[in-house]
């Protein structure tokens, strides 16, 4: 089984590189990279990863990428997640249940 | 030798956040994790029962700013450091988290391997700010508690009845309802009008309920 890719494209900084860093601990069968959100919708198209993490709503995302975090978007506590097109919102979303996002991709 | 390690406390709502920066944090064999909050309450809570060498504070906090768990941290007898790690703070809102002792203020922004610096940084005595940025922000803060004060001294010079004019101002009447709500004559108005605009230093009544507004005595909704 190929290894699931994990784009991890949030703002701030500090939140993508330590989600990034964190993920790859938690899940070393996963290639997890993180880009420039604004390099988020090309990398999509090229790579077509499993997971996207982002915190701005994209329709290529939407689009391309089977399971997808909408983290936090505007600086809110709330978190989209949707995994092979069916969405929930929750406010309490942990680091454990992303990582077996990633675990399920 | 070994050393121990510098333990930290995470006060932090976004909560994958404030678990991934643990975990990154603990990787680092001189680093230790002791605690983590989301509130500014369990917060308190926290920092009663860990003891703590660096806490990393955010700013916007649900039930409070974390500004205010700064003179908690920082209190007689502890050597436990402050940084804050915000992602919208104003520079009045840094200038306060260093007024009231915080070591260091980062933006996150900030890649992941500056805050860990900025930790150690802390931790050997060294600044984790440029000292004439500090004495810049420390300046600032206070001009603002100057303004304040002045704001304050002249809001108390008002009377009762100046008062009841700004907040009929605020409710958008004009002299011949507040002369009707008050029952006087609108010259009266329009005397206690003259009056206090003169006791607040302003020219005119938007500046006078600009001025009422930004001091919290007139609320409106």
């Amino acid at each position: 089984m190929p290894s699931p890719l994990v784009l991890v494209a949030n703002e701030p900084r500090a939140y993508r590189e330590t989600i990034a860093l964190a993920l790859k601990a938690l899940r070393p069968e996963a290639e997890v990279i993180a880009i420039e959100p604004t390099d988020l919708d090309a990398e999509v198209k090229r790579r077509r990863p499993d997971v996207a993490v982002l915190s701005q709503k994209s329709a290529t995302v939407e689009d391309v990428v089977p399971s997808w975090v909408l983290l936090y978007p505007d600086g809110t506590n709330m978190t989209v997640v949707s995994v092979a097109g069916e969405q929930s919102v929750t406010g309490s979303l942990a680091l454990d249940d992303l990582a077996a996002l990633v675990g399920s991709a | 030798v070994s050393e121990e390690p510098i333990r930290i406390v995470l006060v932090e709502d976004h909560t994958i956040f404030r678990q991934a920066m643990a975990l990154a944090l603990d990787q680092e064999s001189d680093l230790r994790v002791v605690g983590g909050a989301g509130t500014l309450a369990e917060a308190r809570e926290l920092l009663r029962s860990v003891a703590a060498d660096v806490a990393i504070v955010d700013i916007d906090l649900p039930d409070g700013s974390g500004i205010d768990l700064i003179r908690d941290v920082i209190k007689p007898g502890s050597l436990a450091q402050v940084l804050v790690l915000t992602a919208s703070a104003t520079r009045i809102d840094v200038a306060r988290a260093v007024d009231v002792g915080a070591s260091g203020v980062l933006h996150k922004t900030t890649a992941l391997p500056q805050i860990v610096d900025a930790v150690r940084r802390l931790c050997a005595g060294k600044p984790v700010m440029d000292p004439v940025e500090i004495v810049s922000l420390l300046r600032l803060v206070n001009e603002h508690r100057m303004t304040h004060q002045k704001a304050d001294a002249a809001l108390a010079r008002l009377t009762r009845r100046e008062r009841e004019v700004l907040s009929l101002l605020g409710e958008g009447l004009g002299d011949k309802e507040m002369a009707q709500r008050l029952h006087v004559s609108k010259e009266t108005v329009h005397t206690h009008m003259v009056n206090l605009l003169g006791k607040l230093g302003v020219e005119t009544r938007l500046q006078a309920l600009i001025f009422a507004v930004k001091h919290g005595l007139v609320q409106i909704s």
